[in-house]
This record gives C-alpha cells, structure tokens and sequence, in this order.
C-alpha cells in the first residue's frame, strides 16, 4: 500500500463519518399546517398558502387559525389550535380561541370542556368563558345549566339578559320580569330587554303595559352588548389577511390617504380577482374624482347589474347623471330609487329630486319634492325618537301636505310620546279624517284612552 | 513489475473513486431520506348521504346565470333605460342570482303547472309559463314598478274576480338591516294577465310573508303580514273592508317572523295563525281566531327551544300521516352568526306532528347542515308524501358539499335522506309539484347567491324525477 492509498483510506473514513454525523444529526422541521382543499380555487388560496408556509411562531399558527375561521375552514383552524396545544398544553388564550372555534363548529361539549380548561388556566376574564358556557348550554336545550353558567358571568349585563330569557320561556313572566329589573335599570335605551318585558307582559295579560315596551323597544335602536361582538370583532379583523379583501383595504387605506393611482391599482386587482360591490364602488368614485363622469357611470350600472336594484345604487348612479348634468336621466334614476325604497331614509333623495327639478323648470315638482323632503326629515328624526325636531318637521309638514294622512299620523304618534294627549288626539283625528281605517291611527288613539 | 504496477494502479483508482463517490453517495442519501415537515391532519365531518336511487335529470328555467344577456350580450348592461325587451331594470344573466321563492301552481288555469318566482336582484316577480308540456315562457307580472327585493309571493284571488292576483312580501334589502323598508304589495290582475302594483302596508321592517285568509268569517279576504324586520319587527293582521282596504291591527310585536301561514289548527272551522319566530326566541307560535276577528291575545306555543342558534327558515303546512290534521315541516339551517356560516349538528328537518287539542309532538327527520326550505312531494310515485330539503348554508369550501337532498317516506312516517345534487349551490327555496304530468313530483328550487363561494352557480333549476333503475327499486 503506498502513502497515497492510505491517504485515500483516511478521506474515505473522514466522509463516512461525516457522513453519518450528518446523517444522525438532521432535525425534523418544524410540522406544517394544513392548506384547504379548496384553496387552490378560492380567491385567498394564494394567500393562506402563503400565510400557512410561513407559520413559525406561535402568534403566526393563532393568527393562520383566525385567518381559516373567517374563511370558512373550520376544520383547517380546529387543527392549527390542537397542533398548538400539544406543544402548550397550558395556553389558556389559545384554550379560550379554540373553544370559541368548536362552539361554532357545534361541538359543545367540547367546547364547553376546553372553556373550563381555560378556566383553570387562569384565562383573564372567566366571566367570558362562563357567558359562552351559558351559551352551548342554550344551544344544547339544557337550561337550568346554562342559567348556571350565567349566575357566574353576570357582571355582563348580556348574562342577566340571558337569566331573564330563560325563565320567560319556562313561563316564569315575574320572576322574569324581576330578574330582568336591574338590567332595564342599566341599559333602558336597549331594545332586547324591553321586548322581553314586552314578552312577559303580553304572557301575564296585560296588553297595554306590554306595548308600552313595545313602543320603547320600536323607539331605541341600542344593543347590549355581549362577549360574542368582542369574538365577532376579532374574527371580523382577520378577513383583510387574504383574497381580494385584502387588496381592497389596501386600496381603501391608500384612498384615504388620497393615493389615489396606487388605490385605484390595488383596486382594480381587487376586482380581478373577486368581483366585489364597495371596490366597483370606490373605483366609481375615483373616476368622479378624476372628472370621468362616464366612467363612473358604466361602473355604477354595472352594480346595479350584478347586485340588482336599491336606493343607494340609484342615488349614486344619479349623483353620476347630475355630474354630467344630465338632469333627465338623473330625476328618472331618482324616481327608480324610490320605487324600490330600500332604505328609510329618504330626505336626500327628495332634495336632490327637489333640486334637479328646478333645474328642469318643473316647479311644481320641486315644490311636491321639497314638501315630501320636509315629510321624510320629520319621518326619520321620528324613527331617531328626536321627538322635538320630529314635532317642529311634522306639523309644517301636516301643513304643507294637509291631505296626506301620514304626515298627521306621524305628528300624533309624535305628540302622544311627547305626552301631548290633546294635540296628539286632534293630529289622529286629521289622520282618521282623511283614512279612517287607518290602523295604526287607531291603534294610536286607543292607547291615549288606555283602552288596547 | 508490470503486474505490481497494475495492481498498485487499480487498488489506488477504486480508492480514488471511493473518495469521490461517497461524499455524492451520502447527499443523495441524505436527500432521499430527508425528514419532511409532518403537515397537520384534518379532520373533516362528511355528509354520508346515499345516492338517490330514484334518478333525477337536471335542468333549469329562464336565463343561465352569468351568461350572455337576452339579446346576447355578455359582461354589464345597462340597467337605467328600457332594456331590449323593454324591462327596466337588471337581466336575469348578468349576476349571480338572487331567487328568494318559488312556487309550482297553475297560475291560469290551464291545467298545466306553472311556476312562480321571486326575482330579489332584478326586483321582479315571474311567471314560467308551462305554454305547453316542457316549453316554458318567463312572463315579468310587476312590468310597472320594481319592487324592493320580493321575497315570497302569495297566488290567490284577492278581489274575488275570478283572476289569480298575487300578494309579494317585500323584504325591501335582501341583506340585515332594522330600516323601515318592507313592504306588503298586491299585484292585481286585471283579467288579462296584466298587473297592478298596489302597496298595502309600508313604513314597517323587512317583510318576509303574507298570506290571505278570511280570518272574521265575512267572505273577505284579510291578510297576515310577516314583519321580520331585524332586531325590531312585529306581525300584522290586515282587515279587509271588501273592497280591498285594509285595517292593520299589530298581532305580536317581535322581530323574526318568517312564515306565518293560516291553518284552522283546532278544527273549529276558522283559520288560526300560525308565526314561525326566528332570531332570539327560536319557536312556533299560533294566535287562536276565536271567532269574528277576534284573537287569543296570548299565543299558544306549537314548538320553542333556547337554542338561539337553531337557524329556523321555513315552515311547511303539510298532513304527512293523512289524519286529517295540519302538520309543520320546521326546517333549521340559517346560519350567519358569524360571517361565515357552517353547518351545525342541529340543522335539518323536524316534523311537528299535530296530535289535536293544540299538542305538536316533534320529531327529527333529517339531519343537513344549512337546510333552508323544505316541500313535500310524492316524489317515488308511490302514493306517499316525501320530503325535499335545499341547503343554503352547507360547507362550501367541500367540493363534495350536498346541496339537495330527498327524504323517502316509507309509508309510516321513518325516512331515508338520499342525496340529489351537490350543484348548484346555495339553494333558498324550493317546491315540489308533477311537472312533467307523470305521476311523480318534480323539484324546482331557487339560488341566492350573496356571500362567496362565488362557483357552482345556479337560478333557478329543475329536478325532474326519473323511475329508479329497475335493478334499484326496493
């Protein structure tokens, strides 16, 4: 053997070995999460894709289950929350998140045992995990435990609200009613606990009491609030991670920030990618904005094309029209919008149509217009219980349309919550003068004599 | 020295390339085997429905949704302006479809059945005219206004003059929302198929139904008026003088009301009224006529459950055992919580079963993630009613996701849910009525298309059932 073999022999055992520590000393990498199998298809496939291959830290695994929820992959998230619990068992946010996730997927009893396990993992705030026990105790008919769970999370008022529910439907209307005291106390411009004292009244026979919060609950428009918004609100924010809405709320931010060729590129990839409503929108307005009124008015046809008929389609589309001072076409878009009444708001429409017409030299138009602007502004400030300014609207309006059986009633309604029984009787009878069936009118007048 | 040389030379050459070959060797090696990421598994619930046995032939009534518009063209057209077929408003092709009801009746009386549509994105209620068997003409009935967002219309002879009109509940916005945008309309027939827009109730929140029944026994027709509104609502009675004016009387002042159909439900000979309650107070509620327009103030409660997220949609007065008393097909599927729906254990179809004396038994008989309507039909020919259930809000991010399914009745009131389709997707409403004229109900069912997944589009589509392959009948 020469110096030269050994030396081939000595090389031969240095790779070897390398070879084998190499070998023996990979590392398993990290295990990947789950990609949908409909992402591929799906216009935030990309995205999630790319969100789920980049997953390294915890933060990234809890933000890709979000992500998933608010898409629509239940199963998908489920599996990113138990793959982050094996590894820590003790996360009580991440228990807290995955329990929220099964509630919704139905499976309650597991929810309801991983809500305890946050619990025991000293979660911040119990009185959330007990209020959403409650709640898959509801959902699983199961009563008296659920009113259990809310006993625990009654420092929110939602949890009381909850209580009183329960006993209302085991038609228990007074304990109900007492349980459901302290919470009229708290939030009496609420709509729920008004209508459940509605419900209680209505069971317990006595109609007037019962429409008294009726009309308080048809006269506020609040909510109370529930731990559920905090959850919708987290989930809701996860929506812009992928697809075109994440485009869109880039466009939507450079918009604001008045960049508008960058807004408009973001945009229109947006709209590549996923024909959407509030994105044909903003680039409608970005066309205003330039000076292409045309533009602007082949985008919000489209719209109306693809989502179909409504008020503030048409009033856009209008808005378009008087851009191009089109006055025509801008009052016959107009008369389109109040066909279909989609909202009830309608003061705008009937001054731009007030407006407009003047600008045709309908007189008679604007001033029928201006009549029925001023009806709606007292309609609406009704609707908002801004019962001063309803009064001042509607008996100028009672005026000016003296044959219009609405603008009475509306005043009287006012009137009577103004606890002006007299004038709100004299308004009803105007009313009834002119619709004598008028339902409501009666209805009216039969609660001022106490006599429903 | 020539043989020691060469020895020395092979010896050092199979060293030589040794040395070269193993570090490649161990790459490849190392590479081969190289540990991959474990991906994490998922588990999925699957809908184990069987194929139907009894074979059905898919097809579909008036324009294709997203294809090319009525005089051919394709991408957006001009809604402001008479169209080519002189409609103002939004054709059928040009988005994905909102259909929110329909109904096989025979409109005109020709012996044939017809079907019924409402049209939420193009704010028209049509009628498929079956001209004769197979050959279907789209007739627009509301051509002299649009209506805000029909949501189900209500075939009957208002003015009793011998002329189907139909009543529309006009949901006003066909997405959430508490403004006062409903409507009750009445298109009145003037005889010759052409119709009138009158509005009969306005100023109230969205309005899912109305029905008509003569509820104070004076011949005339009164109306039911479903308010569903959003968190604020209330159910109607409307009286009608005889000459088509109506007194509104308020019935119950809740949100959610979504069918409130008119049954006598007591047999006293009077109908009563039936409200099926969503939102909040997930429950079935029936106001006793008492006579002479007269109402039990209290409601009677058919069915209730605190499960605030049951997601009922529908309620179906059908006698499924034949005993002479009204039953209620309940079927639970909406599922919007969140923005993103997903089907749910409890979903499906319950039968409560009217036992008299105001006693409804409930029994389940389907279990299918986002039901949303139901019809009962025979649709085996065999002399029994079975059910057909739609989903709306099934998992759609599933290829294989059921969208139609068929409950067979074996004559004893137990079912079999058997599977129909998995397209189109996102199904709203549904009816069943014999077509085709052979015997066996037939299936049309309407698509709403409002939130993604924007594929497996459909309007509104027929199913029409085909004996069972000799080999499969039972």
């Amino acid at each position: 053997m020469t110096r030269f073999d050994g030396l081939l022999i000595v090389v031969l055992i240095v790779e070897a070995g390398a070879g084998s520590v190499l070998y023996w000393r990979r590392e398993v990498p990290p295990a990947r999460p789950p990609i949908p199998e409909l992402a591929e298809s799906d216009t935030a496939g990309p995205d999630l894709r790319e969100l789920a291959e980049n997953c390294r830290s915890t933060d990234d695994w809890r933000q890709l289950a979000e992500t998933y929820i608010s898409y629509g992959y239940f199963a998908e998230a489920d599996s990113c929350y138990e793959h982050l619990l094996s590894s820590r068992p003790g996360d009580a946010e991440t228990l807290f998140e995955s329990a929220f996730l099964l509630s919704r997927m139905g499976r309650l009893n597991e929810s309801n045992r991983r809500f305890v396990e946050a619990l025991d993992a000293g979660r911040a705030d119990p009185a959330e995990c007990w209020y959403f026990i409650g709640r898959n105790h509801l959902r699983a008919e199961n009563n008296d435990r659920a009113a259990e769970a809310f006993t625990q999370a009654r420092e929110f008022t939602a949890a009381q609200l909850e209580r009183a529910r329960i006993r209302s439907r085991a038609g228990d209307a007074r304990e109900a009613l007492e349980l459901l005291r302290p919470v009229l106390a708290a939030e009496p411009d609420k709509i729920e606990p008004n209508l459940l004292a509605y419900q209680c009244y209505l069971q317990l026979g006595q109609p007037l009491r019962a429409a008294e919060f009726a009309e308080r609950a048809a006269d506020v428009s609040g909510r109370i609030f529930s731990p559920f918004q905090t959850q919708w609100i987290r989930l809701r924010k996860a929506i812009p991670r992928a697809g075109y809405r994440k485009r869109a709320e880039r466009a939507e931010n450079w918009f604001q920030q008045e960049w508008y060729d960058l807004a408009e590129e973001a945009l229109a990839e947006s709209v590549r990618m996923q024909w959407d409503e509030p994105a044909v929108n903003m680039l409608a307005a970005l066309a205003t904005r330039r000076g292409d009124h045309q533009h602007a008015v082949k985008l919000l046809q489209e719209i109306l094309e693809r989502r179909g008929p409504s008020c503030r389609r048409f009033e856009r589309l209008a808005d378009s029209f008087a851009d191009l001072r089109d006055w025509e076409r801008a009052v016959a878009t107009l008369e389109l919008a109040l066909q279909t009444r989609s909202r009830d708001d309608l003061r705008g429409i009937y001054g731009k149509l007030a407006n407009w017409s003047r600008q045709l030299g309908r007189e008679a138009d604007a001033r029928r217009y201006a009549d029925l602007q001023l009806l709606w502004t007292g309609k609406v400030a009704f609707w908002n219980a801004d019962w001063a300014k309803a009064e001042t609207d509607l008996k100028e309006a009672a005026k000016r349309l003296h044959k219009t059986a609405d603008a009475w009633f509306f005043l009287a309604e006012t009137q009577r919550r103004l606890k002006k029984g007299n004038k709100a009787r004299e308004a009803y009878r105007s009313c009834l003068k002119l619709d004598p069936r008028h339902g409501r009118a009666l209805r009216g007048m039969a609660i001022l004599d106490g006599q429903l | 020295m020539r043989s020691s040389t060469f020895n020395f030379s092979i010896r050092t050459a199979v060293l030589l390339l040794l040395a070269l070959l193993l570090p490649v060797g161990i790459y490849v090696r190392l590479k081969a085997t190289e540990p991959v990421a474990p991906v994490i598994e998922v588990a999925h619930a699957r809908e184990d429905f069987a194929a139907s046995e009894v074979r059905f032939t898919r097809g579909r009534l008036g324009a294709e949704p997203n294809g090319p518009a009525p005089d051919g063209r394709v991408g957006p057209h001009a809604s402001h302006g008479p169209a080519p077929d002189g409609r103002v408003g939004p054709h059928a092709s040009s988005g994905p479809a909102i259909i929110t009801n329909v109904q096989i009746v025979d409109f005109d009386r020709d012996g044939l059945p017809d079907v019924i549509a409402c049209d939420a994105r193009r704010g028209r209620v049509l009628w498929y005219r079956q001209v004769k068997r197979g050959e279907w003409k789209e007739i627009v009935l509301n051509t002299d206004r649009l209506l805000p967002a029909p949501g189900r219309a209500t075939v009957v002879d208002l003015d009793k003059d011998g002329h189907n009109d139909v009543l529309v509940a006009c949901l006003g916005n066909y997405m959430p929302t508490d403004e006062h945008v409903g409507q009750a309309v009445w298109l009145r027939n003037d005889g010759n198929n052409r119709f009138t827009t009158h509005v009969l109730l306005e100023d109230v929140g969205r309005v899912t139904d109305v029905r008509a029944g003569d509820l104070n026994g004076n011949g005339h027709l009164d109306l039911v008026v479903s308010a569903f509104g959003h968190y604020r609502g209330k159910v109607v009675r409307l009286e009608n003088d005889g000459h088509q004016r109506f007194r509104e009387h308020e019935l119950f002042a809740m949100p959610g009301a979504i069918h409130v159909p008119l049954v006598d439900l007591d047999g006293d000979g009077d109908l009563d009224i039936t409200v099926l309650l969503s939102q909040d107070e997930e429950s079935v509620l029936a106001f006793e006529n008492l006579g002479g327009g007269k109402f039990r103030p209290k409601p009677r409660t058919l069915f209730a459950s605190s499960n605030f997220d049951l997601g009922t949609a529908g309620l179906v007065p059908c006698d499924l055992d034949k005993d002479g008393k009204t039953d209620f097909l309940l079927v639970a599927g909406d599922n919007l919580e969140l923005h993103v729906n997903h089907p749910q254990p409890w979903h499906g179809c319950y039968w409560l079963h009217n036992r008299g004396d105001w006693k409804f038994e409930v029994k389940r008989l389907a279990t299918f993630g986002g039901t949303y309507s139901a019809a009962a039909g025979d649709i085996d020919g065999d002399g029994d009613p079975d059910i057909v259930l739609v989903s709306m809000f099934n998992n759609w991010n599933r290829k294989d996701a059921v969208s139609i399914v068929w409950l067979e009745n074996d004559g004893q009131q137990n079912f079999k849910t058997w599977r129909i389709d998995t397209a189109p997707i996102e199904l709203a409403t549904v009816a069943c009525g014999d077509l085709n004229g052979d015997g066996r109900a037939d299936i049309v069912a309407g698509s709403f298309h409002v939130v993604p997944p924007f594929d497996r589009l459909g309007r509104i589509t027929t199913w029409m059932s085909q004996p069972a392959a000799p080999n499969k009948r039972r």
